[in-house]
């Protein structure tokens, strides 16, 4: 979807991107990385709205030394901060900024009410936009970026300050949406759930660098040499039983920790909950989760 | 037959038609200019019945046949019906319509890139398909047709008018094409210029009605103190008439004379003829015109770069 | 005794509601406030630290009325949740100067706040100007603020709003140390996963009414009419069917679903305590070995769903 062969870019003294070469396939992609680490260059790169100080970039098969703006009809990009006027109504910012886009005032009145209608906007998308809570205006963000049925789109944090319910609304249109018509994702978050969610691929950049790119499925399907126990009643007795047959538990986040060695342990931990009349919570071998990939790369 | 059941998906596919790059820009420019004329901006539409009237006004004062005639140097002046009175030209721009131009264009111009930069919609519309030249050809075209319906315009009523009175006849338009032309070039050059400025004003202050305010007084405000330094300086007799220069109307109405080949003229004493170099009064109108246009592209890139 | 004791507080802003009949009791530790935007989390932030006068009830932090009592408030940190700096200062001079207004000497000021900065990892930055500091930095600079003092109380909303995953782990560690210390910290976030990870005390509210506040497996306990679904995968594929079976033989069982291809059965109970203390034993009579006993309704988010939707009343 997006190739960058060495590109570099540099604000005065200060490099944002280092010689940063990756090759996005299509699907949907989480772009990780500490604030400043690049992300929001590249992807202001990739839109063509800031030019390389060298290196190739190629978006959707299009050079982008070519032509930065006829690139931008298949792209749809929306912005972390707030950006949305508060003088017109939800329904004609997004039929403004359809047309735009380039599109006929039928088609972009459609549209405006269909993806509206996606995100659970009712009467109040007659509103003003000054009058949108925080999650109302960030859906209107996203519905500005899918107006015109685009290739590929660019979130930038689109959860955000948003509270859970919000946030699982905002996940879920975004994977509805993109999902039917093969649109591609690029999406760039703190909320490392919000990749695990959404996300076929992952991408992680730090100093203007690509540091790490991985399968999101193979990555949480590693596994750890850890088993997570949750017991009720008294852990004492399920920690002194488990000793008994030659295990040490650990007390760890919310439960314990017991180290795996093979699928006999849990067995071990079973036959231990139960001599000690233990209930038995949870039990599983913990996987990798995106927290640790996270920072065992950055850090 | 029977009626078949039917459930529709719930997301569907979807591909947008989108037409090319030109129509995008003209439809966007079209759009502001109606919500400029919309009934939302009272001011704005006050200002324009005002210039109309005043202009109709000072013609209906002029056919009574009280106003001097001046002679036109450029063309033949016989053709006219009457002849072309250029003290009107003068007395309608000091006594209001250079000041209710100037009043049209800050209002107008001032909200449609300053109100995109607070509200950072501008974000948005560079992340379109549309370069930043089209962005800004967008914002200018409203203003500008605006400015156009309140220069151009009148004075198109005015010379149909004159047509009418001459008979309707075709040869009249013929020998009178230059004065067509004329009033065209002048009310674009008008509406151009105080477009250009008024949006440079909106993208460097980018609080609406604080843009609109320094615009008129920059143009204004400069313009009295100028004149009144330029008459100082005359009675005292080390006058230059490049002082003149310094004042976008007056560089504006300069260039105005020139477009009707006559003698320009300023200030309410009727003052005749100036010295100054034909390349000096367009030097400093390129240069004028032509570090807006740099300005203006500057901020706007800058804030592509910053998020 | 509870560090902060709320008795039926109520606050009302005009006619605009803030929080109703609050009763809560917060320990040492780490406590959760969780709730939609709206909710009156802040409000009843303010009434903790004392900006705020119940409209009625009592609010006692370490036994005291926080609003009258101004010494109290030296002992309670507080980080805001939106930007409050002087963006023209340094980090260090931003933190040194509240101490100094709090009449600390320059000196010792300058030395307690580099202390701070350098302890949120804000080592090489302290010296540079705010206006250039990242949204992490920035709450980074905002709990070192609030920190600097060594409250026995912190109070925190929405800390991790916009910061990097890197800021967020650095500062849930910093998080537990000061909390393994017997420090008394709330802290509201909109991102469940990461106090999921931080403590299992919580605290729910929503429309200014507190919904559930305690341990949430016990809060989910206390829901046992909405019945729980539970995982469990046998080491072997050939058990599923088998175990599946032998589960609907017991009464606390209300139905089992096969999935062949995750190789889980997914058991639906209402009497999770009884099916926790039994699962066990009925593996060991029937020899089925599992590797995995867990269910995603024990998770913080569908918890939040459910209270937040209303369904923990019959």
């Amino acid at each position: 979807m997006i190739e960058a062969r060495n590109v570099i870019k540099k604000y005065g003294a200060v490099t944002a991107l280092d010689d940063f070469t990756v090759d996005i396939p299509e699907g949907k992609i989480g772009i990780l990385g500490p604030n400043g680490a690049g992300k929001s260059t590249f992807v202001k790169i990739a839109l063509g709205l800031i030019r390389t100080t060298s290196g190739s970039i190629t978006v959707l098969g299009e050079d982008l030394d070519r032509n930065t703006v006829d690139i931008r009809r298949k792209i749809g990009y929306m912005p972390e901060h707030d950006c949305i006027p508060n003088s017109m109504t939800g329904v004609e910012f997004l039929i403004e900024m359809g047309l735009v886009t380039g599109m006929s005032l039928q088609s972009a009145t459609q549209r405006t009410h269909e993806i509206l209608g996606h995100l659970m906007m009712g009467e109040e998308k007659y509103r003003k936009i000054e009058e949108y809570s925080g999650g109302m205006r960030q859906k209107i963000k996203l519905a500005q970026g899918l107006i015109h049925g685009p290739e590929v789109i660019f979130l930038d944090e689109p959860t955000s300050g948003l509270d859970p319910k919000a946030r699982q609304e905002m996940l879920e249109t975004i994977n509805g949406l993109t999902e039917v018509s093969g649109t591609n994702v690029l999406l760039s978050t703190h909320i490392l759930q919000d990749v695990e969610t959404v996300c076929d691929h992952v991408i992680i950049v730090n100093n203007g660098k690509l540091q790490m790119q991985e399968n999101v499925k193979k990555l949480m399907q590693r596994q750890t040499d850890v088993i997570q126990v949750r017991i009720g009643g008294s852990t004492e007795d399920f920690v002194k039983q488990l000793k008994k047959s030659g295990i040490t538990a650990t007390s760890g986040g919310r439960g314990l920790h017991v180290p795996y060695v093979n699928d006999k342990t849990f067995e071990q931990i079973v036959d231990s909950a139960v001599k000690s009349n233990c209930q038995l919570y949870e039990m599983e071998r913990t996987t990798v989760t995106m927290d640790n990939v996270y920072l065992e790369v950055v850090d | 037959m029977k009626e078949k059941a039917q459930v529709s998906e719930r997301f569907r596919e979807f591909k947008a038609e989108l037409t090319s790059r030109p129509s995008i820009v003209m439809g966007m420019g079209l759009r502001g200019f109606l919500r400029l004329l919309s009934l939302k901006n009272q001011w704005i539409l006050a200002l324009v019945a005002l210039i109309w009237l005043w202009t109709l006004g000072f013609y209906v004062l002029l056919s009574t046949g009280d106003y001097p005639c001046q002679n036109l140097e450029f063309w033949d002046s016989s053709d006219f019906k009457r002849c072309q009175p250029l003290v009107y030209y003068n007395d309608l721009g000091l006594g209001g319509v250079r000041l209710f131009l100037v009043t049209l264009a800050a209002i107008s111009s001032s909200g449609l890139i300053a109100n995109d930069m607070t509200d950072k919609s501008l974000h948005l519309y560079l992340s379109r398909p549309i370069s930043r030249l089209d962005y800004l050809i967008a914002r200018f075209i409203p203003v500008f047709l605006l400015l156009m319906c309140v220069t151009a315009l009148p004075n198109l009523i005015v010379y149909v008018n004159q047509w009418g009175e001459a008979g309707l006849e075709f040869d009249w338009i013929k020998n009178h094409k230059w004065l067509l032309l004329d009033i065209l070039i002048l009310g674009s050059f008008y509406s151009a210029s105080y477009s250009i400025i008024g949006l440079t004003f909106s993208t460097a202050i980018n609080r609406e009605s604080w843009a609109a305010g320094a615009f008129f007084l920059f143009v204004y405000g400069s313009a009295i103190i100028i004149e009144i330094f330029y008459l100082v300086m005359l009675e005292s007799g080390v006058g230059d008439d490049r002082i003149l220069l310094l004042s976008v109307i007056h560089l504006l109405d300069i260039i105005g004379f020139y477009i009707f080949g006559t003698q320009p003229f300023f200030t309410a004493f009727g003052l005749e003829g100036i010295d100054i170099a034909d390349i000096e009064v367009f030097g400093v109108f390129i240069l004028i015109i032509g570090s807006c246009g740099l300005f203006v592209n500057w901020m706007i890139s800058q804030m592509e770069a910053n998020k | 005794m509870s560090e902060i004791i709320l008795n039926q507080v109520t606050k009302n802003y005009g006619k605009v509601q803030g929080i109703s009949e609050i009763s809560i009791n917060v320990d040492p530790g780490l406590t959760g406030i969780l709730g939609p935007n709206g909710a009156g989390k802040s409000t009843m932030m303010k009434m903790i630290l004392g900006l705020a006068r119940p409209s009625m009830g009592t609010v006692t932090v370490m036994g005291k009325d926080p609003f009258t009592d101004w010494e109290q408030r030296n002992k309670i940190g507080f980080v805001p949740e939106f930007d409050c700096f002087y963006e023209h200062m340094s980090g260090l001079d931003y933190v040194s100067y509240f101490l100094r207004m709090h009449n600390y000497e320059k000196q010792e000021a300058e030395e307690m706040a580099r202390a701070s900065l350098s302890e949120l990892g804000l080592e090489d930055s302290m010296e540079r100007k705010i206006r250039t500091y990242s949204k992490g930095m920035r709450q980074k600079t905002k709990v070192a603020r609030a920190t600097v003092f060594d409250p026995e109380i912190l109070i925190m909303d929405e800390p991790f709003q916009g910061a990097d995953p890197s800021t967020r782990h650095l500062l849930m560690n910093k998080m537990k140390e000061w909390s393994e210390k017997g420090k008394t910290i709330m802290i509201s976030s909109h991102i469940l996963h990461d106090v999921e990870n931080l403590t299992d005390r919580i605290i729910l509210i929503n429309n200014g009414r507190m919904l559930a506040s305690g341990d949430r497996h016990e809060i989910r306990k206390l829901m046992d009419h909405i019945p729980r679904q539970i995982k469990v995968s046998p080491i072997d594929k050939a058990n599923l069917r088998i175990l599946a079976k032998r589960m609907l033989d017991e009464e606390w069982v209300r139905a089992a679903r096969v999935d062949e291809e995750q190789g889980e059965i997914l058991l639906e109970t209402d009497r999770a305590e009884t099916f926790y203390l039994e699962l066990p034993k009925i593996l060991q009579k029937e020899k089925i070995a599992v590797t995995k006993i867990n269910s995603d309704d024990d998770s913080l988010d569908s918890l939040y769903d459910k209270i937040v939707g209303g369904s923990q009343w019959k």
